[in-house]
């Protein structure tokens, strides 16, 4: 009765009874209707940078998503993944109902089951661990972080995490954190005025992609800031640099600490700030460095001794000044020591907490209580790389479970992960969840498929690149049920009408609801654990248990925003702070590191060569890059791929012109563990020693699209797949050698030295 | 100004541009543009010789070009210049025939796959009307392009064009584009892109 004369009334106001989400902004029109569309904001979640997007809604159907031009971060600028999310959704191959394998292992025979059937052989195998102790048995493999995830692996106590994107920086991580104590700092690119890039590729790939690029230009572009940049190639930044010093590969290290010797000696260091914010003396630094003077780094790097002396001198005297640490420098065995030495630079000039420099990273006030929760971090010390090293230890495996991760593509030296997984007795029981059948899928026993990033909830806080805190909210916008829906559903609820229903395409679920679901069938302490109805309840509870939020209200506020900033908030950014604002924990920076010491490594920053002495001369050295357009989530989206196809070898044209290889050939590149045959790119913007290869092409499985094979489907785009013939590239995983950093751990995924013939 | 004709322009800034596709992926989605054919594309040139070597970003879209050759050759009169100086294609005049392909300077047009009638970047004219940026000047994660009315002295495609140096593609062939840009080299243009990579 209290139902129908709710619905009476909505009507009577002449109200649609279903309530449409978000603002209705007029800043979406419909191209052939001319009509305004919805504007629903949520998070993109295609990279780590966690932009603001808008997403467009024309009735029920999602059709467009483009960058919020108030989020404080991405100011209203996307990246080509962020749109291409579109085709992640609507994808006619994605995977939308669990499978169960019949015949052999990675035949891609399947019976479709039912969630019901899903979560009792999963709570049986759960219960039987955690009742006889051997929980660890059960190995996670998050290629994604999710709140809920975190918590049900430590309710049920799994020890066996592989934590992709903690594993993916681990060098830069443990060399910023024997420093400075925090995995990574923010980088106040806007307002420097000298930035020394070493490997680092902010305008295609960054922990921050849109906002640290727009910053980066408007300085450069505005205020006359200079970019310089030492890679192995040349990258979208070094084409965009006021200059590009091509370097030896894994060869950073010495030339920072050379540019350091040249500071210390010309008198330019920060005194001040060595004396108070460091746990060094000048003199113990200085005579640390009288190793690495300027000619020997140009021996070793092949970048010219006056070139380093001079930006050296310049990067000391221009101020503000930063360093830019990336991936071309960490990816090394050297890795850790390379980034603690380029880091080394920026305490010297006391770059730290000043605009212009690097800062702490903050997060709201308010939520100092939910941080742990909204940026969990697993155990540490339980640091799993892969599979291959469980085998190594002879670790008895149970339950593999990959969830929105690919090792049997992504790792290095892939086929022997795949061959692992592929063994029954190293891996009994294998489950992907992931949003389409990809390698390390067509493997496994029970494949479930996975609700995109635009058909869940979420809660994440990013770095503030410039103003205050951010909170992030992810919500659903596709896929709307509709009112008749609503209407004729068996568990009619006025409440549903009220607010717009979304479920996920076809039966795909949230990893969070599944956890929960499990939770519940597990029963006892785990169900305790995450008394959550679902994702959206766990979202709402959260968002309530932030004061300052709840003030500004609360869940409803930030549907219609997308993100909440703290304006209360004291700390005001990190624009303005002063010293007491320092964690307190970390009030110096450890240049001298006890920790190295105690384990045998040299405490303070040092190089290690890798090649030098030994490279033989048909030797070359095999970089991997991510282009600007890769993303998990856009291995078999149509836009993404009519542009990156292929990915050709960089070659040195010179080099290539002595080989007699010409531009277009194919080649075959041989390393120690494998080889495979691409075309060669021949060009000048590349080191004569190194070759390199974009990542995330050659694709085995995934979809039609990511192979690059014209299919008919609903889409009629997928007739039109042109490049079919070119091929859909190789995958350098391939052939990289799996070798880690003793120090960091990372893996030096640019170390691998490969052989070059035609063929 | 509103008793005064618009002029609409873009600008792109080239010193801005990092070569991130986001304008040419922002386009398909909101034109619904078929695989295999562009409104708007970036190229990527390869200059110098090692270590000296430079490589150029060009995001191309059409110049709207205040003497559309396109709509004087149009035999069905499809092609048409708005007062505002949009120029678009009439898609239920178009027969398809391709003349307008041929005489472009720029090579902006395609014949549609599906709907077998010429196409090309119109500045998301839907858009504009409704007040709304073009999709690609909204998404440019760097605010390389601006886009506006140059008749319009606060506009910031005004400011832009009176204070900076800006050129167009092929000034010579007499079409007086409307898209222009800063920092635009003329090797940039002559070159021919780099294979894929």
């Amino acid at each position: 009765m209290k139902t129908g004369i709710a619905w009476f009334a909505g009507t009577a106001a002449g109200l649609s009874p279903i309530q449409r989400p978000g603002s209705i902004k007029k800043d979406g029109v419909s191209r052939t209707s001319l009509k305004p569309l919805q504007v629903v904001p949520t998070t993109c979640e295609q990279c780590p940078a966690g932009c603001g997007i808008n997403a467009y809604l024309n009735g029920e159907r999602l059709v467009q998503l483009l960058g919020n031009p108030d989020h404080p971060n991405n100011q209203g600028g996307i990246c080509a993944k962020g749109i291409a999310g579109l085709n992640l959704v609507n994808d006619p191959e994605r995977l939308l109902y669990p499978l169960m394998r019949k015949g052999p292992r990675g035949e891609g025979q399947w019976t479709r089951i039912t969630w019901d059937e899903v979560y009792s052989t999963l709570a049986a195998r759960l219960k039987k661990m955690i009742r006889e102790g051997r929980i660890n048995e059960f190995v996670i493999d998050k290629g994604h972080d999710d709140p809920l995830l975190d918590r049900f692996i430590s309710a049920i106590g799994a020890t066996r995490t592989i934590d992709r994107p903690g594993l993916k920086n681990l060098n830069r991580t443990a060399a910023l954190t024997s420093m400075t104590g925090f995995p990574s700092l923010v980088e106040d690119v806007g307002r420097s005025r000298f930035i020394l890039n070493f490997g680092a590729n902010p305008y295609a790939n960054h922990d921050q992609f849109v906002g640290i690029a727009r910053r980066l230009i408007h300085a450069r572009v505005e205020k006359g800031a200079r970019l310089i940049t030492f890679d192995v190639r040349m990258s979208e930044t070094a084409a965009k640099s006021d200059a590009w010093y091509p370097i030896k590969a894994g060869t950073d290290g010495i030339v920072a600490l050379a540019m350091a010797k040249v500071i210390v000696e010309k008198g330019l260091v920060n005194e001040d700030f060595m004396d108070r914010k460091t746990n060094t003396s000048l003199t113990m630094i200085k005579n640390h460095l009288s190793q690495y003077t300027p000619e020997k780094a140009a021996e070793e790097s092949g970048v010219r001794a006056a070139d380093i002396e001079h930006l050296a001198v310049e990067f000391a005297t221009q101020k503000p000044s930063m360093v830019l640490i990336g991936g071309g420098i960490s990816d090394h065995k050297n890795g850790t020591q390379n980034v603690r030495s380029v880091a080394l630079l920026n305490w010297l000039v006391g770059n730290l907490e000043k605009e212009g420099g690097l800062f702490y990273p903050r997060y709201p006030a308010s939520l100092e209580p939910n941080a742990a929760v909204l940026r969990p971090r697993l155990n540490s010390d339980v640091n799993v790389k892969g599979i291959k090293e469980l085998k190594e230890t002879n670790t008895r495996i149970n339950t593999y479970f990959a969830y929105l991760s690919n090792p049997a593509y992504v790792e290095p030296d892939c086929e022997s992960t795949a061959s692992l997984l592929k063994d029954e007795k190293t891996v009994p029981f294998l489950v992907v969840m992931d949003t389409h059948l990809t390698e390390t899928a067509l493997l496994a026993d029970m494949a479930l498929p996975a609700a995109t990033y635009l058909e869940g909830w979420g809660l994440s806080t990013a770095p503030s690149l410039d103003k205050v805190p951010i909170l992030n909210l992810r919500q659903p916008v596709v896929f709307m049920i509709s009112t008749a829906k609503v209407l004729r559903s068996p568990t009619f609820d006025v409440g549903k009408l009220l607010e717009p229903m979304f479920r996920p395409r076809g039966e795909a679920e949230e990893v969070g609801n599944v956890c929960l679901e499990l939770a519940r069938r597990i029963k006892g302490r785990v169900a305790r654990n995450l008394p959550y109805k679902n994702t959206q309840d766990y979202i709402t509870r959260l968002v309530y248990s932030i004061s300052g939020l709840k003030t500004e209200g609360g869940l409803k506020n930030l549907k219609t925003q997308g993100f909440w900033t703290e304006k209360t908030s004291n700390s005001g950014g990190y624009r303005y702070s002063g010293d007491k604002e320092l964690p307190a924990s970390r009030q110096k920076v450890e240049i001298y590191s006890k920790a190295l010491k105690q384990n045998g490594y040299s405490p303070l920053p040092d190089y290690e060569p890798l090649f030098a002495p030994e490279k033989k001369k048909d030797e070359f050295i095999l970089t991997t890059f991510k282009s600007n357009l890769w993303a998990k989530g856009t291995a078999n989206s149509k836009w993404v791929r009519e542009i990156l196809h292929e990915n050709r070898l960089w070659i040195n044209k010179d080099v290539a012109r002595r080989l007699g290889i010409k531009n277009g050939e194919r080649v075959r590149v041989t390393s120690s563990v494998g080889s495979l045959v691409s075309r060669v790119l021949t060009t000048h913007r590349i080191h004569p020693w190194s070759v390199a290869m974009a990542e995330g092409l050659g694709h085995s499985a995934v979809g039609k699209v990511a192979k690059g094979k014209r299919f008919k489907s609903n889409d009629q785009d997928t007739n039109l797949i042109w490049w079919d013939k070119k091929g859909n590239g190789v995958n350098p995983n391939e052939i990289i050698v799996r070798q880690a950093d003793p120090i960091g751990g990372g893996l030096g995924l640019k170390d691998t030295r490969v052989r070059i013939e035609r063929i | 100004m509103s008793n005064k004709k618009k002029r609409y322009a873009m600008l792109v800034d080239l010193r801005k541009c990092i070569g991130c596709n986001a304008c040419v992926v922002a386009c398909k989605s909101e034109n619904d543009v078929p695989l295999g054919v562009w409104r708007s594309w970036v190229k990527k040139v390869e200059k110098g010789q090692y270590p000296d070597s430079k490589e150029f970003f060009l995001p191309v879209v059409c110049n709207n070009c205040d003497k559309p050759i396109c709509v004087t050759v149009c035999p069905v009169n499809a092609g048409i210049k708005r007062p505002d100086g949009i120029v678009y294609i009439d898609p239920h005049r178009c027969i398809g025939c391709r003349y307008c392909m041929a005489s472009c300077p720029y090579g902006v047009r395609y014949i549609n796959p599906r709907k077998k009638i010429a196409e090309k970047c119109y500045w998301c004219h839907h858009r504009v009307d409704a007040g709304l940026k073009p999709a690609c000047v909204l998404v440019c994660p760097t605010g390389a392009m601006i886009f506006g009315d140059l008749n319009d002295p606060r506009s910031d495609i005004a400011k832009a064009v009176a204070t900076n140096a800006v050129q167009v593609i092929k000034p010579d062939m007499g079409t007086d584009p409307q898209t222009f840009y800063i920092g635009l080299e003329q090797a940039a243009v002559e070159a021919k892109k780099i294979k894929e990579e």
